[in-house]
């Protein structure tokens, strides 16, 4: 299992946000959700790391080791997560 | 690798359709397989939802869990497999194989409800731009264009409902439509007509996107074909959809649009094969439309079975 920290920038009534969270619980990954339309800041800093716009952003690990994932992307968030899907 | 089990019904997509033939399935004791990689599909990402009989007002994320929900009563008959099929085929056998990543999926009779994606509007600075100021999901990326200036393209309800939804986040809005009149219902266009923060554009057809790091300004041509910019951060595309038959455009023929054309009971061309909802020829891209597709494809592809016994 992996166990860097997972966070994943949402908006509220965005679908493969909720997508991309049922497959962390699914597979039992503790994640931090960060709702960028509530926090310009936030925001401003998921743009920033991503370079787009689009959520959901996955940002799996820290610092210069930190793997940014943009959208439901089963492909490479079970390769980064290290789980079958 | 081949799994060994064989289905009466494979299912192919997880939205309205697909469960709710899923549902109908389970209820003949069918032995059914669902095959989709997203939980109610597109239907999750359509915002506010106030035209499904019995909920007034609800939500797509809200409505999908129910649909699921009520599935979940059925895990016994219906077996969930969340993942995306690549390809259909149909074997000497006349049964049906789903290829879906390293899995074989086998079938007597395939439902296919795989629904649509957005279209794009194919202009120069699309690609590049794409997430970067470009989106074709204004439930999902409307709140990251507060108070910015942005344009919709495309006046039907899903460009209107788009229009709606920003009217609360961004400072200006421009709507571009390519004909002389909005194709949007007008219960939903009267939601905005009279703000002087929508600007209604009609015959602009977009022809270039442009910016740095991010889009700045939109291109469009009116009809006396001269051109004019706006300077717009965010480009919501709502033009209208594709139907998702890559997987199977050998397997039987398409209509100009790439739809798969079937009829009201989900039958197509190709016996045992039936489809329903966004991704057949049907008019009504709505949710209850689809799920009654769903529904007569089910009861379609159980006649098929108890004559194919």
């Amino acid at each position: 299992m992996n166990q860097s920290p997972v966070a994943i920038y949402t908006t509220p009534t965005c679908g493969y946000c909720r997508a991309t969270k049922d497959l962390f619980k699914t597979h039992n990954i503790a994640y931090t959700e960060i709702d960028v339309s509530q926090d310009r800041a936030k925001a401003r800093e998921m743009i920033q790391k991503s370079g787009q716009m689009g959520v959901p952003v996955t940002i799996v690990g820290e610092g210069r080791e930190a793997q940014i994932i943009v959208g439901y992307d089963r492909d490479r968030l079970s390769r980064v997560l290290n789980i079958t899907l | 690798m081949p799994e060994n089990t064989l289905y009466d019904v494979a299912i192919v997509g997880y939205g309205p359709a697909g469960m709710t033939a899923a549902i109908y399935a389970a209820r003949k004791k069918l032995k059914v397989a669902l095959i989709g990689e997203h939980k109610g599909g597109e239907v999750t990402n359509s915002g506010e939802i106030e035209n499904w009989p019995g909920d007034g007002q609800t939500d797509g994320i809200t409505l999908a869990e129910k649909f699921a929900a009520h599935l979940k009563l059925h895990t016994d008959d219906v077996a969930i497999k969340e993942e995306r099929v690549e390809k259909i085929t149909k074997d000497a056998d006349s049964f049906f194989s789903l290829a879906a990543g390293a899995t074989t999926y086998r079938a007597k009779t395939v439902i296919y409800s795989t629904g649509r994606h957005p279209r794009l509007l194919h202009v120069p600075g699309e690609e590049e731009f794409k997430n970067r100021g470009i989106t074709y999901c204004a439930t999902c990326d409307a709140p990251l264009f507060r108070g910015k200036d942005v344009a919709v393209v495309g006046g039907g309800n899903s460009g209107a409902e788009a229009v709606i939804m920003l009217q609360r986040i961004a400072k200006k809005i421009h709507l571009l439509h390519i004909d002389d009149a909005l194709r949007a219902d007008q219960v939903l266009i009267n939601n905005f007509s009279s703000d002087p923060n929508v600007q209604i554009l009609l015959n602009a057809k977009t022809t270039q996107i442009e910016g740095e790091k991010a889009v700045q300004k939109l291109t469009y041509q009116d009809k006396d074909g001269a051109t004019h910019s706006l300077a717009v951060q965010g480009v919501f595309v709502t033009i209208g959809s594709i139907p998702n038959t890559e997987p199977v455009k050998d397997l039987l023929k398409l209509d100009r649009f790439g739809a798969i054309p079937a009829d009201r009971y989900g039958k197509t061309d190709l016996p045992g094969f039936f489809a329903a909802g966004d991704v057949t020829d049907i008019r009504d891209a709505q949710i209850v439309v689809a799920a009654g597709h769903g529904c007569s494809a089910a009861l379609s592809a159980g006649d098929y079975l108890s004559r194919h016994a």
